[in-house]
């Protein structure tokens, strides 16, 4: 089980948290505009890399705030923790 | 019998009385089941599973493979170790061939769970693990001991010594003895220097107890290592109490560890050889036959032939000799055996085989020779193996570690370790008691450096993370591998022998629990298979108990040559939790019966529970379904609740409804992002419908918006989304549109709220709330008002979800079961529950938000084009109700049925075709039925389906497909009940 | 029936009240009869009044709050301030970033401020959020069938701590019986709370002055520590009776 360390709380056990998928996936700002194409690759398209990934997750048994991390999908090891808004860090 | 008169770990001053296979036997404290078997003399404990082969007991651990028992009494439990049970008064147990059998009755045992915090868990207490624990706790680190066995010491106690349990040693004195896996020459019966080893580990274990930060818990094998140092480990508690354990006590427990920290000093195991006849009860691993005699002081033979291709037996040899048993022979597979171990066996008179090998075991049932490679028979009872030695490596691999091939151990060792993690001892593939003590020390020492200079500040008390987290477990030159000892001599001294060729290798076993062997290998890489993980599924070598516990390192090696290739290119098979098996019992926990999942209930759940309602579940809430009188099945209950609310009043506790207080000058402008309809518009005072969709437009909840003022809203959400929805709204704000000026807080469960429905609702609540102006004109549908009803501070909202006048009647919910009894006092109200509401609102054709729809559904599916704002630039899920798959025109329709027998309830889920006779398949669905009633108001059978083009086909006849044939029914408007709204609005 | 609701049930105990004339109260765990052991004891906490409070830390209304609680919203997370007195006494457990729950000793309508009857200070020593002074019932509700910022019957509190916010943004809302409390204290409290609760509860680590939102059993909970190993459940009313039924459960080892 994941120990997920939440930029408010701490360190965390995965069960009080909700995972949001890919982070940095902004919803558009004028979806009327976009083509189907467009909007479907907003709506059903995400990456699944094997290795470092930014994604989305909630605090939702803690605190309740929504934050990014980026985990290594093959380790498992969380690399970083941000806030919303904030961008990608590098991480090695 | 074979039990020595004196020695041994055993209390011979109590005599245990237990049944085996139907014989009753005796054996005493401190014995397993099969060192009693043993003791009494029981060769064949259990019959293999594929062939129907005698098996006996060949291990003294939970590597064993062939002694697999049922125990009976004093409760049913399958498929146990009989070298892990712990011998008990009363205890009924008999041999298994294949599977076992599960209670047919409730387990009265408890069962329960414990998470736990530590800066060091150390897995496993024999002389690696407590030194471990000793250094890593000297600093005050929170330090946690896990040992599967009921004392602490793990191989010393299977070493020369005979102390009485009990007995401690001096703190701090180092003990003497050898693993038995040493190059080095070792310490055996008589000879030692320091105190015997299983001494030392009772006072070190004694020791540690008595910090305050530490905890040895004994009987608890770790059975999985998982991200972030999560070990989960189970303790057995009673079991070895038999019917003495205590009632209150848990018979198991679930440890669910985090640690900043872990030390694996896990051990190893001793691995048998390929040969004819492997399996006979009689062959038996030397090392635990070592254990036997010591341990135990129960001698597994008489005669004894021993194979080994290392200096492991040689130990176990010469004890056996010491307490008894005639050691025939030593056939050493090496050329050349260790000069010195060779000396000291022939002065006991014991021949060694420079070179020799066993070829085969012979005997019907078990044992009765030896047959030597060199085509000589030995006449015995006993053969002894020891094919070397596989450190376990499970936990370190279940959790990332990687191993490689060890060519001096002959073995694969820990490598690479996952972060925080160190390995000890045997587990890291030494071989020697000293250097097993001086390498736990230092990886205890490592481990409590790693916490940043002690672990007496438990005060960051979380498991690591960062920098802490990356240190990965020593530095490189000490990871995984093989020492040199101090004084340069290599220490493992494995020697590559795996089976001993023949023409038929049909009884060369190399997985004893699962009837594997080297013809099946053969036949899997015959086949074509390449991958060892194809080998074990196809064989199925490996499974089961054993998980590469004995057939580890010799089923590749085997692959390997038949392959013609290094073992090191096969590989392991990977290795999954749980180590050794657990029960489902011990992994509910306390989490059955009544508690198996949270039990949800409103304010006036004690009235309901009085009143003989019949509940159903919404999620995790007990809402009342009907309530039935005298006499009255639900259909009778349902009818005559429904009737009461079309022709008179009805009371509905819908205190579960989510509600969720919006507030903030942008919450208008949040609540249209998120509703399909404008919401901005709405006045205060004034209540309006709303659905939401996800981003896909597929329907996701619906319920009413009350707008309380300016900046203030209430939204009320279905009961089972009612959590889901306020996550929504939190996601958007948080994600999306931080710079919103809105904030959402649940109100839930501050409210209890009675919906008062039907055409004398008006007048019983006006009764209530004297105060209140509750004409049709002064307070009209779809308004609210605050008021006091029966005294109770209130807010009254005049909305309908049955078609008729209704009210709901929101209180305080402490005031709940008050405002509940006050409406029903009036005596001119019955209470209906959800199956009545169910009828009344699909009568109007009011879809259920995951009855009616199941993510498929768009509003305009739902016939609610109505609902979706022309006038809002966007909200969530618009854009795509124009995708093309969404304007389709055949979509599915929320439409009515009404099936042509009025009298014909059809099955929620029937599915619906267009042909009175199914032609032949495929036969296309058109849809199914998502809702299906007696309607009270109707007087008839109806039903609510999803139609494909629905809405072009009313009136039109199609068919639901029953059991015994195809009903006709009429599709219909989904509206069936007073389409004008006559009656809500009066 | 415009005389007041009868009063129904066998409802005497700790979470039942009859105020003054008025309708009966009935907390979530009324009934539930209180468990003194000598390594556990547990009781509910009835009828205290609970504000959530929604604001910038930073920001004009945490001032106000401030001001008026005379002690900084707490912003570390996982602390809780309190019980501060010269306010209606009350303390103040951070909840989130912007969130935090403020607890006073008695909940309920103002129009029914009158002294409980044995209601809130059911045995032990009072809880971080009572004082076992009454804190509610002050002021004016300020609600009213016009629908003004409160709601019907809410807490003196909360329409104290909504004056206080000010016209700054933010959200001041009643939540006194959408939770209740379990007290939970004793010498083996920790290890109860160990069977179902992941947090780290060393003394070290969860002592006095610290809460946390996790989860015990199957439940969502605002676990808070006080002194002499004494500690709060907040839990949601729904849930009471289950983890009142969970925690007997997992203290059975320690009652015996």
């Amino acid at each position: 089980m994941l120990l997920i360390p939440c930029p408010w709380c701490g360190p965390r056990d995965e069960t009080e948290f909700h995972y949001g998928g890919q982070a940095h996936v902004a919803y558009p700002a004028d979806p009327g505009a976009l083509t189907d194409e467009e909007w479907a690759r907003y709506l059903f398209f995400r990456d699944n890399p094997e290795g470092a990934f930014a994604e989305r997750w909630s605090h939702a048994a803690g605190c309740r705030r929504w934050f990014n991390a980026v985990r290594d999908t093959a380790t498992n090891r969380i690399h970083a923790v941000y806030r919303p808004g904030e961008p990608r860090p590098v991480t090695g | 019998m074979t039990r020595a008169a004196a020695g041994g770990r055993i209390d011979r001053s109590r005599v245990l009385r237990f049944r085996f296979d139907g014989r009753d036997l005796t054996g005493h404290p401190g014995d397993t089941l099969a060192s009693a078997l043993l003791a009494a003399g029981v060769r064949r404990v259990a019959t293999s599973v594929r062939f129907g082969r005698p098996r006996g007991i060949f291990s003294a651990g939970p590597e064993e493979p062939n002694a697999i028992v049922q125990i009976e009494e004093p409760f049913p439990e399958p498929m146990l170790t009989a070298t892990t049970v712990e011998l008990y008064d009363g205890l009924v147990a008999r041999g298994l061939s294949g599977r076992g059998r599960l209670a047919d009755r409730p387990d009265p045992a408890r069962y329960d769970a414990v998470h736990a915090h530590c800066d060091v868990l150390v897995v496993g207490a024999g002389p690696a693990g407590l030194s471990a624990a000793r250094a890593a706790a000297a600093d005050g680190a929170r330090v946690i001991v896990a040992d599967e066995q009921p004392e602490p010491g793990g191989v010393l106690l299977g070493l020369p010594g005979g102390v009485p349990p009990g007995s401690l040693a001096p703190p701090g004195a180092v003990p003497s003895g050898s693993l038995g896996l040493s190059g080095a020459l070792p310490l055996v019966s008589g000879e030692s220097a320091g105190p015997p080893g299983a001494e030392w580990a009772a006072a070190t274990a004694a020791e540690l107890s008595r910090l305050p930060e530490v905890r040895v818990l004994p009987r608890t094998t770790v059975v999985g290592h998982y991200d972030g140092n999560h070990l989960v480990a189970v303790e057995r508690r009673t079991a070895h109490l038999g019917a003495a354990a205590p009632a209150w006590m848990a018979r198991e427990r679930v440890w669910r560890i985090r640690a900043r920290r872990v030390v694996l000093a896990t051990g190893a195991h001793e691995r048998p050889i390929a040969f004819a006849g492997n399996d006979l009860p009689g062959v038996m691993l030397a090392g635990a036959a070592r254990t036997y005699a010591n341990r135990y002081a129960v001698l597994p033979g008489r005669r004894a032939v021993v194979f080994t291709t290392d200096d492991a037996a040689y130990a176990a040899a010469l004890d056996l000799a010491g307490a008894g048993v005639r050691i025939l022979a030593v056939a050493d597979a090496r050329p050349g055996p260790n000069g010195r171990w060779r000396e000291r066996v022939r002065e006991h008179g014991i021949e060694v085989l420079a070179g020799g090998v066993v070829a085969e075991a012979r005997g019907t049932g078990e044992v009765t020779s030896v047959v030597t490679g060199d085509g000589r028979e030995f006449e015995a009872d006993l053969l002894l193996v020891s094919g070397g030695w596989n450190p376990v490596v499970h936990l370190f691999c279940q959790v990332g570690g990687t191993v490689r091939f060890d060519d001096g151990l002959q073995a694969f060792v820990p490598d690479t370790p996952p972060p925080a993690v160190e390995v000890a001892g045997a587990a890291r593939g030494l071989t020697s008691l000293h250097d097993c003590l001086a390498d736990g020390a230092a990886a205890g020492t490592r481990a409590a450096e790693a916490l940043g200079g002690g672990g007496s500040r438990a005060g960051t008390g979380r498991p690591g993370t960062g920098r802490d987290r990356q240190a990965g477990g020593g530095s490189p030159e000490r990871r995984g591998g093989v020492r040199r000892a101090a004084d340069g001599a290599p220490q493992a001294n494995g020697h590559a022998l795996w089976l001993v060729p023949a023409d038929d290798c049909s009884t060369h076993f190399v997985d004893l629990q699962r009837d594997v062997t080297v013809a099946d290998i053969r036949r899997a890489t015959g086949a074509g298979l390449r991958s060892v993980e194809h080998v074990k599924r196809h064989t199925t070598a490996g499974t089961a108990h054993d998980q590469g516990k004995t057939s580890g390192t010799l089923v590749p090696a085997i692959v390997a040559g038949e392959l013609g290739v290094h073992v090191r290119e096969v590989g392991v098979t990977s290795f999954r939790p749980p180590y050794t098996p657990v029960s489902f019992a011990a992994l509910a926990g306390r989490d059955r019966g009544a508690l198996h999942d949270p039990v949800r209930v409103t304010p006036m759940h004690g009235w309901h529970v009085e009143r003989g309602a019949v509940f159903e579940n919404a999620g995790q809430w007990k809402r009342p379904r009907y309530y039935p009188r005298e006499g009255e099945d639900m259909a009778a209950a349902v009818l005559r609740e429904c009737r009461a609310v079309r022709g008179g009043a009805g009371a509905m506790d819908v205190s579960t409804l989510g509600k969720i207080e919006v507030r903030g000058p942008d919450a208008a402008g949040f609540l249209d992002r998120l509703y399909t309809n404008l919401m901005g518009t709405l006045r205060p005072g004034s209540i309006r419908y709303g659905v939401m969709c996800r981003a896909d437009g597929m329907v996701f909840d619906d319920g009413t918006v009350i707008r309380l003022a300016e900046d203030r809203f209430l939204a009320t959400t279905t009961t089972g989304n009612a959590a889901a929805v306020l996550d929504w709204m939190e996601e958007w704000l948080q994600t999306e549109w931080p710079s919103l000026r809105v904030y959402c807080t649940s109100v839930t469960e501050q409210w209890a709220t009675v919906a008062l429905a039907g055409p004398a609702a008006r007048d019983v609540l006006s009764g209530l709330a004297p105060r209140l102006a509750a004409d049709a004109a002064d307070f009209p549908f779809m308004t609210w008002r605050d008021t006091e009803v029966a005294g109770m501070p209130a807010r009254v909202c005049r909305i309908s979800f049955s078609g008729e006048l209704a009210y709901e009647i929101n209180v305080g919910a402490w005031h709940g079961p008050a405002l509940w009894s006050a409406v029903l006092d009036t005596g001119r109200v019955t209470p209906y529950g959800t199956e009545a509401m169910h009828v009344l609102r699909a009568e109007k054709g009011y879809p259920i938000i995951g009855q009616d729809t199941d993510g498929t559904v768009t509003p305009a599916d739902l016939g609610m084009e109505w609902m979706i704002s022309k006038k809002k630039a966007d909200f969530v899920g618009r854009r795509s109700l124009t995708r093309a798959d969404t304007v389709r025109r055949d979509r599915r329709h929320l439409v009515g049925l009404l099936p042509e027998d009025p009298g014909l309830l059809i099955p929620e889920g029937t599915q619906l075709v267009e042909h009175e006779r199914l032609p032949a398949p495929p036969v296309r669905s058109l849809g199914h039925v998502t809702s299906s009633y007696l309607g009270a108001g109707l007087g008839r059978t109806f039903a609510l389906a999803l139609v494909s083009g629905g809405r072009d086909r009313i009136g039109d006849r199609i068919f639901a497909v029953l059991d015994g044939g195809q009903a006709p029914v009429a599709v219909a408007s989904p509206v069936l009940y007073d389409p004008e709204g006559a009656r809500r609005d009066g | 029936m415009a005389e007041g609701a009868p009063e129904t049930g066998p409802e005497t105990g700790p979470g039942t009240v009859a105020g003054a004339g008025r309708a009966v109260r009935r907390s979530p765990l009324g009934g539930f009869a209180p468990v003194a052991g000598e390594r556990v004891r547990m009781a509910e906490t009835p009828f205290l009044a609970q504000v959530d409070v929604r604001a910038d830390p930073l920001g004009e209304a945490a001032a106000g709050l401030a001001a008026a609680l005379g002690t900084p919203l707490p912003v570390r997370p996982g602390t809780y301030t309190g019980p501060v007195t010269g306010y209606p006494p009350c303390s103040v457990f951070w909840l989130g970033p912007d969130k935090w729950l403020v607890v006073g000793a008695e909940g309920g309508t103002p129009q029914e401020g009158g002294p409980p009857g044995g209601g809130a200070a059911a045995g032990g020593s009072g809880p971080p959020g009572g004082s076992g002074t009454l804190g509610g019932g002050a002021a004016a509700g300020g609600s009213g069938p016009s629908g003004g910022s409160g709601a019907p019957g809410e807490s003196g509190l909360a329409a104290r701590l909504r004056a206080a916010a000010g016209d700054g943004h933010a959200a001041v809302t009643d939540v006194s019986a959408q939770r209740t409390v379990i007290r939970l204290a004793g010498p083996a409290a920790r290890d109860v709370l160990a069977h179902g609760c992941p947090l780290d509860l060393h003394p070290r680590v969860f002592g006095p002055g610290t809460c946390a939102r996790s989860t015990l059993a199957r439940a969502d909970v605002l676990l808070a520590a006080g002194e002499d190993e004494e500690f709060q459940i907040f839990v949601r009313s729904s849930f009471a009776a289950y983890l009142w039924a969970w925690l007997l459960d997992a203290a059975t080892e320690y009652l015996r």
